[in-house]
């Protein structure tokens, strides 16, 4: 119950499709989202496979709770091996793609091999089909969704834009035209599969244990426990919200990682967005209604998101709210991933700046940086370069030291020198410099733990990283600070049996360190866990964090607390009385 | 003293959902816990506070002419 019990597998090269019933041993020890999709790629892919090739297979993954009243429950999971890092790679998406695919009848479908031109998969209950994407090919994703609703009528669809069809190792899936799976390629991996979207529709529904019961709890956990004072901030203001605080604090990055404080901020600050907001939007199933769909001159988009405001914006040295708004809409457009976008341009203006290599683009220039996005996911002019992303423009041009990624992914939008264990979470997420892996910002810079120790970090990391894997695999949004007894509370109504906090916490575990495994299994290790020089040999010079770095000696330190407490050798591999304490 | 309080984000439904306002206080001394207390925001529902933009920890003193910034707590990001 709360399954569907059903997996569709559809084969790009052969045109097949198949169903086979969910694993349901995999689906207690790893729930679903992020745990069960990591668990098929490490079972069904081999090791080194090319991310960019027919042997890569991307799954869409759901939960237990996807579908249901659940509050927050709307988000699918969407997993590869990734073209930016070689490591393990999940995202998740919001929206209202995932409920569908339960409404069809599906957990979950795992997509292989590659089709001999473009095509796009339709999914209408227990009706499969690949139909020629020779008429969306080329085009960005928002017309691709238009022309797809045209065609198909009321459907649910995850597109990609010019960024995936170029195989962009920043090329993001997009939905509802403003949402994306975002990180690490995840696009790309759809392009280089000649899969131009996917579209859904469903007729079924989910079968709850006590309906009644369930629907009245959900009511009351809504109201005290979702609707509150420490998850109303996406209501009222969303992600915007936290330009003032990272300011404040001094790890607003700005010109790509030089400084944590940036002087433009108001203008691109939760009351500037406010001034432009038109209307605010929610996922499926979701009271909170983070997003801000904003209006100014002759741009509009749903966003931005902090991450955006941050990257493409106070890290370019941009203090002007349409620019940032048009960048972002682009980039949505055409499928890049802000993040790594806007740390991409920041590194060549920098190096631009320093006279290392000359990427005609300066910090603050609006004019090129608009020109941007589309010359990046078309690889045209400076764009090829710039197509690269950080690690690989470093490479081949210079500038190393504050080259800003960690194992090749970017890095977002809090400055690790004023929040220490951020520094920890992005050398240890296991898709490369993730923020959502772990967020201790949010309990260093803006909260009570002293940012600037090593003291305790590792303890906190691994408590953040063990319990988002739990919610990124039932699967909750990220923005609902749901206690893992809550969790279990939730999933005990919903599946009919006994679940406990302790429980939840050890599948969070066991699908952290599957997911290191399948690193591991890829040749990663200790020398992969660093961070940019920049943020040990540079000290920041304004603000709250002024005078400080995050000295290397104190990362080391950290990292080595980090895994002994997780029980994997100084070398960062996972022993093997580990894998046995955890079923691996 | 007059002071200046910004009760941001959901927070300002303490104060009758008035986000920014000028507040007189009676002469004595009082921290920035005792002004939360006053307005009834829950220590657990506020991330932390600044005074004239800066960061200070919540026994802070208050001075006339102060602007004091209470920020909700976030998750996610
Ligand atoms: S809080 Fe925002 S991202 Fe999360 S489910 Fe709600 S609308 Fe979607």
């Amino acid at each position: 119950m709360a399954y569907m019990d059903k997996i569709l597998r559809v084969n790009l090269t052969t045109g097949n499709s198949t169903t086979e019933p969910l694993n349901k041993e995999w689906a207690r020890e790893y729930l679903g989202g992020k745990g069960l999709s990591i668990k098929y790629l490490y079972e069904e892919l081999k090791p080194g496979v090319d991310p960019l090739s027919a042997d890569n297979k991307l799954v869409l993954m759901t939960g237990p709770i996807t579908g249901t009243l659940v509050p927050n429950s709307g988000k699918l999971a969407i997993a590869a091996k990734s073209p930016a890092t070689g490591t393990i790679l999940d995202c998740s998406i919001g929206g209202h793609f995932a409920p569908e695919l339960k409404f069809a009848g599906y957990d979950a479908v795992i997509i292989e091999g590659k089709a001999d031109k473009p095509v796009y998969l339709y999914i209408e209950d227990d009706k499969i089909e690949l139909r020629s994407a020779a008429a969306l090919w080329g085009k960005g994703a928002h017309e691709t969704e238009h022309l797809l609703y045209d065609e198909l009528g009321d459907v649910i669809t995850l597109a990609i834009g010019q960024a995936g069809e170029n195989l962009l190792s920043m090329a993001c899936i997009s939905s509802e035209l403003y949402r994306q799976a975002g990180r690490g390629g995840i696009g790309a991996v759809m392009g280089s599969k000649n899969l131009k979207a996917i579209s859904v529709r469903g007729s079924g529904g989910i079968k709850i244990p006590d309906i009644r019961k369930f629907s009245a709890a959900m009511n009351k956990i809504k109201r005290e426990d979702t609707m509150t004072d420490d998850n109303m901030w996406a209501y009222t203001d969303g992600t915007p919200m936290i330009v003032d605080l990272s300011q404040s604090t001094g790890i607003l990055p700005t010109r790509n990682f030089q400084e944590g404080t940036f002087d433009g901020y108001k203008a691109i600050n939760s009351d500037a967005v406010k001034r432009v907001l038109k209307a605010k939007k929610a996922c499926f199933a979701c009271p909170l209604a983070c997003s801000n769909y904003v209006k100014m001159g002759k741009t509009e988009v749903e966003g931005p998101e902090y991450e955006t405001l941050a990257l493409c914006g106070s890290n370019c040295g941009i203090g002007d709210m349409e620019a940032v708004i048009e960048f972002n809409r682009l980039c949505d457009d055409h499928c890049l991933d802000t993040i790594s976008a806007g740390n991409t341009v920041a590194f060549a203006m920098e190096m631009t700046e320093k006279g290392i290599h000359d990427f005609g683009i300066r910090f603050g220039d609006v004019e090129k940086y608009l020109t941007m996005p589309t010359l990046i996911s078309t690889r045209k002019g400076v764009g090829a370069d710039l197509a690269l992303g950080v690690k690989k423009m470093a490479e081949k041009f210079g500038g190393g030291d504050f080259a800003m990624e960690v194992k090749g992914l970017e890095i977002p939008g809090y400055e690790p020198r004023g929040s220490w264990a951020m520094g920890l979470a992005y050398g240890t997420a296991d898709r490369g410099a993730c923020h959502m892996r772990a967020w201790p910002a949010a309990v260093e810079a803006f909260g009570d733990i002293d940012p600037f120790t090593s003291e305790g970090k590792a303890e906190l990391v691994i408590g953040m990283q063990d319990s988002n894997s739990v919610k990124f695999s039932a699967i909750w949004c990220d923005f609902w600070a749901i206690s893992t007894e809550r969790m279990a509370e939730i999933l005990t109504l919903l599946l009919g049996r006994e679940f406990t906090a302790a429980e939840l916490t050890i599948i969070g575990e066991r699908t952290y360190n599957l997911a290191h495994l399948f690193n591991e299994r890829e040749g990663f290790d200790r020398k992969d866990d660093y961070l940019p020089a920049r943020f040990h040999n540079e000290k920041l010079t304004t603000g709250f964090t002024s005078g400080k770095s995050l000295p290397k000696e104190e990362y080391e330190k950290m990292l080595s607390d980090y895994y002994q407490l997780r029980g994997w050798d100084e070398n960062g591999k996972v022993t093997a009385e580990k894998k046995r304490a955890l079923n691996l | 003293m007059e002071i200046t309080l910004q009760l941001k984000g959901p927070l300002k439904k303490y104060a009758d959902e008035t986000e920014l306002f000028r507040l007189e206080l009676d002469g004595n001394e009082l921290t920035v816990t005792e002004l939360l207390q006053r307005f009834e925001v829950p220590a657990s529902s506020v991330s932390f506070v600044q005074v004239n933009g800066i960061k200070i920890e919540l026994d802070h003193p208050i001075k006339g002419g102060d602007k004091i910034t209470v920020n909700p707590r976030v998750a996610g990001g």
